[in-house]
C-alpha cells in the first residue's frame, strides 16, 4: 500500500470514528454525578494531548534517526510530527481552558501539568521557527532536532507532574488501580483516542509527504541526492519517489 | 451546554481549517515538483 492510499484509508476511518464519538459524547452518553454535561469533554481533551504526545514521540525518534543516518526523509517525518504536535497540544489547552472555566471557576491556572504543556507548545512552536531559519537543508534538521529532543524531554514530565507536584489538574484517569471511568463514558473516550490517532496518523504522512515535495521543488532534488549519497557511505539506502507515488 | 459546543466546535474546526490547509499545501507542493520535471525524453 502506498502512502498516499495509507493516509486516505486513516483520513477516511479517522473521520468515521469520530463521527461516532461525536454522537456518543453528546446525544447517547448520559451527565456525569460529579461533572454533569461538562464530563463530555473528556471525549475530546485526553485524546487531543495522547496525539500532542505522538506528535512529539515520532518527532524525537525521527530526529534521532536523522542524527545517525543523515537521511533526510527522516527530517521531513520529524517536521511533521512536531508540527501536528503543535495543532493537538494548543488543543489540550483550549478543550481544557474551556472545561476548567465552568468546573474551576477559572479560564487558566499556572498549575504544573498546564504549565508544562504550555512549555511543550512554545517548544514546538520554537521547532517550527528554527526549521524556516535560513541556512541549508542539514542545518535546518539539525537545529530541529535540538529542540525537538527538548520537547521531548517536557513530554514526561508533563505526563507525571500531577504524581510528582501538587496539582489542581485531576490525576490519571485511565492507568490507574481504582478507575473512576467504566462503561460507555471509558469506551467512548477510549474511541476518540483511536479516532484521534488515525486523523493523526493520516496528517503525517500527508504533511511528511509535502516536506519532502517543498524540499525537491526548492533545492531541485539536491537534498534527496545528498541523502542518497551519505546513506551509501553509510552502508544505508534511501529511495526517490514521484508526487502521486508515494 | 454551551462550554461543551464551544470545546467540540473549537476541536473540530481547528482540525478541519489545519486540515484543508495542509490538503492544500500538498497540492501546490506537488504541482511544483511536476513544473520542475523535465518532459519526457529531454535531460533535466
Amino acid at each position: 500500500m502506498n502512502s498516499q492510499i495509507a493516509s486516505r484509508v486513516c483520513a477516511v476511518l479517522g473521520v468515521v470514528v469520530l463521527g461516532v464519538v461525536v454522537v456518543l459524547g453528546l446525544f447517547v452518553t448520559g451527565p456525569d454525578v460529579v461533572q454533569g454535561e461538562y464530563v463530555r469533554m473528556i471525549y475530546l481533551h485526553p485524546a487531543t494531548a495522547w496525539t500532542a504526545y505522538s506528535g512529539v514521540g515520532v518527532a524525537a525518534f525521527a530526529s534521532i534517526a536523522w542524527l545517525r543516518t543523515r537521511k533526510i526523509s527522516w527530517d521531513h517525518l520529524a517536521g511533521a510530527g512536531i508540527e501536528i504536535s503543535a495543532v493537538f497540544t494548543f488543543l489540550a489547552l483550549v478543550t481544557g481552558s474551556i472545561w476548567g472555566r465552568p468546573t474551576w471557576n477559572s479560564w487558566w491556572q499556572w498549575d504544573p501539568r498546564i504549565t508544562s504543556t504550555t512549555l511543550l507548545f512554545f517548544l514546538s512552536i520554537g521547532a517550527l521557527t528554527v526549521r524556516r531559519l535560513d541556512g541549508t537543508i542539514e542545518q535546518r534538521a539539525r537545529r530541529s532536532a535540538v529542540v525537538v529532543l527538548l520537547a521531548a524531554v517536557n513530554v514526561p514530565i508533563i505526563h507525571f507532574s500531577v504524581d510528582w507536584w501538587r496539582s489542581l489538574h485531576q490525576g490519571r484517569t485511565l492507568a490507574r488501580v481504582d478507575r473512576t471511568i467504566s462503561g460507555l463514558q471509558l469506551s467512548t473516550m477510549l474511541l476518540s483516542i483511536v479516532g484521534f490517532t488515525l486523523v493523526f496518523s493520516a496528517l503525517l504522512i500527508l504533511r511528511a509527504r509535502t516536506n519532502r515535495w517543498e524540499d525537491e521543488a526548492a533545492h531541485g532534488g539536491l537534498g534527496e541526492a545528498v541523502s542518497m549519497r551519505r546513506a551509501e557511505a553509510t552502508g544505508g539506502s534511501a529511495t526517490v519517489a514521484q508526487p502521486g507515488t508515494v | 451546554m454551551g462550554y461543551v459546543a464551544a470545546g467540540y466546535l473549537a476541536v473540530f474546526g481547528t482540525l478541519g481549517a489545519y486540515t484543508g490547509w495542509a490538503i492544500t499545501k500538498s497540492r501546490r507542493a506537488a504541482a511544483q515538483v511536476l513544473a520542475s520535471q523535465p518532459p519526457p525524453g529531454e535531460e533535466r
